[in-house]
């Protein structure tokens, strides 16, 4: 090896940072995720003799557990999974397209921008009348509001994301003459893809929101109108397990998104 | 002043020309930039010049000269407001297959590897994956980024990434080669080693390029012809022709000629630093 090329070698390895991250042990960061629910049911089960209102924590799993035993639960759970699935899936595939759109011409952003900012902070809820009216109590009631609920953070997002792609990476796309198609496959949607991921998250913990309400309020099915039936009969065991039911199905939900956005990022 | 230092023009027309190929030729260029706030920056005034097919040609100039937006134009990324670029006689429209570039700023893919970002080039030409990774894999060791082809970009440094954009436009084997400072971010010694390793695909190859840089020595060592830009709004005010043989070694930057030809242009530009420098400070208060 020449001088120039040791040189060269030595650049290429030499420490760019010296601080080393503190190593941790492999079952430390796991057991801290384990703890905080397990502090949680703990601090559930302390205040459960101070009041009548809420359930043992036991009483709860107990009952969650007959619902599945004794099927009453699938019904509801069926319900809300296909309106949150539906709506999600058409918010989404409505919302992605015109986000990309909105993001790349400056005249769109500029007509639509403050109207979208606007809209979003209506309540969505306000609508569902509108849409009982419409489609009638049920699923499609519903799934709309699931999918309009859903609509807007995807919008918003994936149009920023879209507009803060590297404008350097346009100039090589356009650079090595890219058709307008791989430029969105291979360049702007790779690069925005984690701002996109966050709305598509953001955007499904909403339309689940909106399910659960659109549930409460009007239904003929759902997690939601088992969750007002209970409370209407002062069935408060009942009625906890199926709130924690409803936590579960959104951990578990965004929990695959995150999954699969991590996915995504490696490929 | 030395006969070899020709300004402007006087150049013959056909020297250098190869299989009838007539090069690129910039003629009466003028770029104006519209800003946001209704302004307009008149980058180039008037910049004239042609590159035989083959020849290395390197710009100087003062920061903000104009010499990334002269790449752009020539490379068709940008419309020039007056005047016109030909590439063998056709007028510059767009982009073309047969130019590569190479941007200042970092502009590799963050989600892709090393190797798939050197092969992007051929990929988006539509060349199959194990064709362009086995042309990718040569490049890369070229560049001396050997091991590196599974890395990201995120763990390279900031010359490692310089390299694999050199790579990305070298790989699909290019005539016309544009490259806006891409040893910026290297250390002196790879700098070196790097421009030495580019002398000897360009001997291998003899594209044409254009290359900017503000390094007057690595300029005079390798280039056929060093052209100085003035001062925004610019034009070339002195082109330098270099007449030290070829092949260049470690040599070459230690005779006399070579000493003459830096000093020469560092002249120039010193003169043409110091009016950028003057008018930067009449805009301030
Ligand atoms: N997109 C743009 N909009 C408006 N003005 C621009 C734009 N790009 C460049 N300019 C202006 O044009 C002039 C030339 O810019 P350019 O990037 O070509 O300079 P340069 O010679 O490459 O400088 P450097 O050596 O610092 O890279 C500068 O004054 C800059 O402010
Ligand atoms: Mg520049």
């Amino acid at each position: 090896m020449t001088t120039t090329e040791t040189a060269v070698a030595a650049a290429d390895t030499a420490p760019r940072d010296t601080r080393q991250p503190r190593r941790r042990r492999p079952w430390q960061l796991p057991a801290a995720r384990l703890a905080v629910p397990l502090l949680a049911l703990l601090a559930w089960q302390l205040i459960d003799p101070v009041t009548d209102l809420v359930p043992a924590p036991a009483d709860t799993i107990r009952e969650l557990y007959s619902g599945f035993v004794d099927g009453w639960i699938y019904e509801g759970l069926r319900a809300t999974a296909s309106a949150v699935g539906t709506g999600f899936v058409l918010g989404t595939v409505v919302a992605f397209p015109l986000g990309y759109l909105m993001g790349s011409s400056k005249t769109l952003t500029a007509i639509f921008e403050p109207l979208v900012a606007g809209t979003f902070a209506v309540p969505r809820v306000i609508l569902y009348p509108i849409l009982l009216a419409v489609f009638g109590v049920g699923l499609e009631a519903e799934s709309a509001m699931v999918a309009i609920s859903a609509f807007f953070p995807i919008l918003m997002s994936t149009a920023a994301a879209v507009r803060n792609v590297s404008p350097s990476l346009l100039k090589l796309g356009r650079s090595l003459s890219a058709r307008p198609l791989q430029i969105a496959r291979k360049i702007v949607i790779p690069d925005a893809a984690p701002s996109i991921m966050v709305g598509i998250r953001i955007g499904f913990s909403i339309a689940f929101i909106a399910a659960i309400i659109a549930e409460l309020f009007a239904a003929k099915d759902g997690l939601g109108l088992l969750i007002s039936q209970s409370y209407a009969v002062l069935d408060l065991p009942r009625m906890y397990a199926v709130v924690l039911l409803v936590m579960l199905a959104a951990f578990a939900g965004n929990l695959l998104l995150w999954w699969a956005e991590r996915r995504l990022r490696k490929a | 002043m030395l006969p070899t230092a020709s300004s402007a023009p006087g150049q013959p027309e056909t020297a250098g020309d190869r299989d009838g190929r007539l090069g690129v030729r910039l003629a009466d260029v003028g770029v104006v930039y519209d800003t946001k706030d209704g302004d307009s920056v008149e980058a180039v005034r008037s910049a004239s010049g042609h590159i035989a097919d083959g020849r290395f040609v390197s710009l100087i100039g003062p920061s903000g000269c104009g010499k990334s937006t002269l790449l752009d134009v020539v490379g068709g990324l940008l419309a020039p407001r007056s005047g016109t670029v030909t590439i063998d006689g056709e007028p510059v429209t767009g982009p073309r297959r047969d130019t590569a570039m190479v941007f200042q700023e970092d502009s590799t893919l963050h989600w892709r590897t090393v190797l798939s970002n050197v092969a992007f080039g051929l990929e988006i030409a539509g060349v199959g994956r194990k064709q362009r990774e086995a042309a990718a894999g040569d490049i890369v060791a070229l560049v001396g980024l050997t091991g590196f082809e599974h890395r990201h970009p995120r763990e390279l440094s900031g010359g490692m990434k310089q390299r694999v954009a050199i790579a990305r436009a070298l790989v699909a084997d290019p005539r016309i080669l544009l490259m806006d400072e891409p040893f910026g971010a290297l250390d002196q010694q790879t700098r070196m080693f790097m421009g030495r390793e580019l002398l000897r695909v360009w001997d291998e190859t003899r594209k044409s390029v254009v290359f900017v840089t503000h390094d007057i020595q690595e300029a005079v060592y390798l280039s056929d012809e060093v052209w100085v830009m003035s001062a925004r709004p610019s034009e070339f005010t002195a082109k330098v022709v270099v007449d030290l043989d070829r092949p260049r070694g470690p040599g070459t930057m230690s005779s006399r000629r070579f000493h003459d030809l830096t000093s020469q242009v560092w002249e120039v530009l010193r003169v043409e630093s110091e009016k950028a420098l003057d008018a930067q400070r009449e805009l301030e208060p």
